[in-house]
């Protein structure tokens, strides 16, 4: 009977929703997505150290994905289907598989929303929230269960999630992992009351709280089944200037992160900003302590982050800038940064025809000051509150400074270029290399584009790192030819000329192009991926050095 | 009706908040929570085994290698057998540095490339290379909860090696048999291979390197190949059917005897999960 009660309900459904009613729904139906896949085939290379036996058979690796919503009215209800098939070098062999792991279905209206299945949320800057996809990373951390959105006032926003996160494939079964549930409140006084509507001072605040339960399985410790995590943020803004404010106080956390410490976690986040025309001036402030936030306790990487703990420093994307990448510091990090754009007015003597504009950006920073809790405890040993920390001293141990200076000028309506600057301080502990100690380089680019026709330009990047330390010095070049808005060709190197070890002064060739129609891009790429650590947001992932084709396809509808 | 929706609100964040912590005092180990089964002298006890993936460049490793220890403490040798895989990205030797050690092994490679796990990102771990609800590969800090439930389990095989070994010509004779203690159906294969304990070299250590750390239960390599032999046919075992092999090699000369273990352990091919382990030294 059980078989044919789908189809009776099916044949129930049509037989009473009139062809009409068929047809307004059909009309008022939308579906979107987007879609990619990444293919990369592998072959030998023995300068790089790449054999036969390293590659061991699985020439071919291969990412793909395809994400759909459907929307009627205030209902909505999307699917995304993944495979890894193997996964690329450099991903989590744990991705291996495919299917649905992503489904959700959500109903509005004016007051309230209800979502059940996967879905994604973020309380404040993250610090006790977060889930999201990013898929350069293959990172995944969405929760699996309901969220209900209330807004019972204007500009009074009220959200509860619950539910478990995702761990690759693996479906949730009784104590694999823990149940995350949180609230989060958020209101704008400017929407909320009349005497600030129409106020020049803007302002909000916002509270979260997070809790994890999980079955205390470990025999050595006495786990805390339930652990919270709270904070407080305040949004305000005055005219040309924005203030933003979020503390966070996680109670006792004890994890493999931390390596079983009972102290709890706190994190401060800061920034002011000033903006105008022609000027833009930022400053922040972070400080995280013992912040890792997970939803079982004995995981490490990224896997299963409860919390998102956002970058300070520049994210930059030319190939020898990003070198050296800045992966956040869960277990404790204080840090800085002042961003200052400024653009030198047209027709003025130093801005030119068409002015030009002017970076800057410094960003440092250190480790936490850690002191004895006693005179008979380690710092940061087992089973004990760990250390303390002073919370606004600065630890001496720089762990990255970078101060970049970016000028970029149109010449003429045919050519325009941009320098750029960067010195870098970066303590290779971040990447696991603590006996490479801290590598200091400065590094220069030139990036000129000129345009033959309207569709038709050329772009060209040169850049150099020069640095005594890790693999020594470093040149690149690329070349670009774009025929707009279909083609792109381009051929690049990388070359370690100044190795220490004469072996390894490599080249790191590219070639490539493109062909983009509408929302749809196919490219094909031959040549060697330099290892490496790619970051998006803070978190990373490392990149093994490969040799082969690459090919990708996306679109989005 | 403002008044109200602020009254409901705070006291549901109220009742969030109150439930939503767990703060633990002090002393926080655990000294009542002891899972270790009572030792029964009986000799068809289940040995479960604990595969440690490490790398002598890995910076969180020796927390993994110093929770393998403690298990060892914990639950005893005859409960625990610990193999430390030195594989992949971590273990690659660096000639003309302090990390020129070559801990790799062919069949550390092979199961690693099999499994999968220095890409995952070690330290990682496989207790009995069961498939478990979180997965096969696991951090260290479940290990012990896995190893607590791998040994609830009955033993389905007695398992004993005996090694003779010529300190002369360096020539190992070891004797592995066994005993089903059930009807069991499916492909079973018996692995044997050698660590070796007490091993100096360079480890990272969180951001420290130590220049003389001590490396233990290092998988030197197989004797019976990296997949081992199989030790019963056509796919199905009475209960006391018997197995007896026995291999003879000759140690490399880098290795120390008296720091040498034979490992022995019995899986099902299909899923690859181990159902017994044992240990004897070479020299004892």
């Amino acid at each position: 009977m059980k078989k044919f009660l789908p189809a009776a309900l099916l044949l129930l459904f049509f037989s009473t929703v009139t062809r009409a009613q068929m047809s307004d729904i059909w009309n008022k139906s939308e579906i979107h997505g987007s879609f990619e896949v990444d293919g990369q085939y592998y072959h030998a290379d023995e300068p790089l150290g790449i054999y036969d036996s390293l590659i061991n058979g699985r020439v071919f690796g291969f990412n793909g994905f395809a994400d759909l919503t459907y929307t009627l009215g205030k209902f909505s209800a999307g699917l995304r289907y993944e495979s890894y098939m193997p996964p690329m070098a450099g991903f989590d062999s744990r991705l291996e598989g495919n299917g649905f792991p992503h489904m959700w279905a959500s109903y509005s209206t004016d007051r309230f929303s209800f979502t059940v299945g996967n879905f994604y949320e973020q309380f404040g800057n993250g610090l006790t929230l977060r889930s999201y996809w990013e898929w350069t990373l293959a990172y995944d951390n969405s929760i699996n269960g309901v969220k209900i959105q209330f807004e019972p006032v204007k500009g009074l926003l009220v959200k509860g999630v619950y539910g478990t996160q995702r761990f690759f494939w693996n479906k949730y079964t009784k104590n694999s992992r823990g149940i995350v549930k949180g609230l989060d409140a958020e209101l704008d006084f400017n929407q909320a009351f009349d005497k600030f509507a129409d106020s020049k001072l803007r302002m909000s605040v916002g509270a979260s709280a997070v809790s994890k339960y999980q079955r205390d399985d470990n025999h050595t410790y006495k786990m805390p089944r339930n652990v919270g995590n709270f904070a407080g943020r305040l949004a305000l803004g005055y005219g040309k200037f924005n203030f933003n404010a979020e503390y966070a106080y996680k109670i006792n956390d004890p994890s493999a992160v931390n390596n079983y410490i009972y102290k709890s976690g706190e994190s401060l986040m800061a920034s002011l900003s000033y903006s105008t025309r022609g000027l833009g001036v930022f400053l922040m402030f972070k400080r995280l302590d013992n912040m890792s936030f997970k939803s079982d306790h004995s995981a490490t990487g990224n896997v299963l982050d409860i919390n998102f703990l956002p970058p300070l420093t520049d994210p930059h994307t030319y190939s020898l800038m990003a070198m050296y990448p800045y992966a956040t510091q869960p277990n404790g990090e204080m840090g800085i940064q002042l961003q200052v754009n400024y653009k030198i007015p047209r027709k003025s003597k130093l801005g030119g025809k068409y002015g030009t504009n002017i970076s800057f950006n410094y960003s440092q920073v250190n480790d936490i000051v850690r002191n004895p809790i006693n005179d008979t405890t380690g710092i940061g040993e087992s089973g004990t509150l760990g250390y303390t920390s002073p919370f606004f001293q600065f630890g001496d141990k720089v762990l990255y400074r970078d101060l970049n200076l970016e000028i970029e000028k149109k010449f003429n309506r045919k050519f325009k270029g941009l320098v750029k600057y960067m010195y870098q301080e970066f303590d290779m502990a971040i990447q696991g290399h603590a006996e490479k100690g801290v590598v200091f380089s400065n590094i220069a680019l030139v990036d000129m584009t000129y345009k033959f026709t309207s569709k038709k330009a050329l772009r060209c990047e040169l850049q150099g790192l020069w640095t005594e330390e890790d693999k020594g010095n470093w040149a690149a070049v690329l070349l670009e030819y774009t025929v707009s808005p279909h083609w792109f060709f381009n051929v690049q190197d990388q070359y370690n000329y100044g190795n220490p070890v004469g072996s390894e002064r490599l080249h790191y060739y590219t070639g490539a192009f493109g062909y983009t129609m509408g929302a749809t891009r196919f490219s094909v790429s031959y040549g060697r991926q330099r290892e490496g650590v790619v970051c998006v947001g803070g978190v990373c992932r490392v990149v093994p050095v490969s040799s082969g084709f690459y090919v990708t396809i996306s679109s989005n509808f | 009706m403002k008044k109200f929706y602020a009254i409901v609100a705070a006291i549901i964040f109220g009742i969030f908040i109150f439930s939503a912590c767990e703060k633990v005092e002090p002393p926080y180990i655990d000294n009542n929570n002891n899972p270790v089964p009572p030792d029964t002298g009986n000799q068809s006890v289940k040995t479960v085994l604990l595969e440690d993936y490490t790398g002598h460049k890995c910076p969180n490793c020796p927390d993994a290698a110093r929770e393998a220890e403690r298990l060892l403490e914990t639950y005893g040798k005859s409960k625990v057998v610990v193999i430390a895989v030195h594989a992949g990205f971590f273990a690659v030797p660096h000639p003309g540095t302090i990390f020129d050690l070559d801990l790799n092994s062919d069949a550390g490679t092979e199961w690693d490339n099999y499994f999968g796990i220095s890409n995952v990102g070690n330290p990682k771990g496989m207790i009995d290379r069961v498939e478990f609800a979180d997965g096969r590969i696991l951090d260290w800090g479940k290990w012990d909860a896995k190893v607590s439930e791998e040994l609830e389990k009955n033993p389905q095989i007695k398992l004993n090696i005996n090694n003779s070994f010529n300190t002369g010509n360096k020539k190992l004779t070891t004797t592995v048999s066994g005993q089903f203690l059930e009807n069991m159906e499916g492909d079973y294969f018996l692995q044997v291979c050698i660590t070796e304990d007490s091993i100096t070299g360079a480890q990272l250590d969180g951001i420290d390197v130590i220049e003389n750390y001590v490396f233990m239960h290092v998988l030197r390599g197989d004797i019976n190949s990296a997949w081992g032999e199989k030790i019963n046919d056509n796919g199905t075992t009475e209960q006391n059917q018997e197995f007896e092999k026995t291999y003879s090699i000759t140690l490399n000369n880098d290795w120390v005897p008296e720091h040498c273990n034979v490992v022995a352990f019995v899986y099902l091919d299909s899923d690859k999960s181990v159902i017994q382990a044992a240990e004897q030294a070479i020299t004892e």
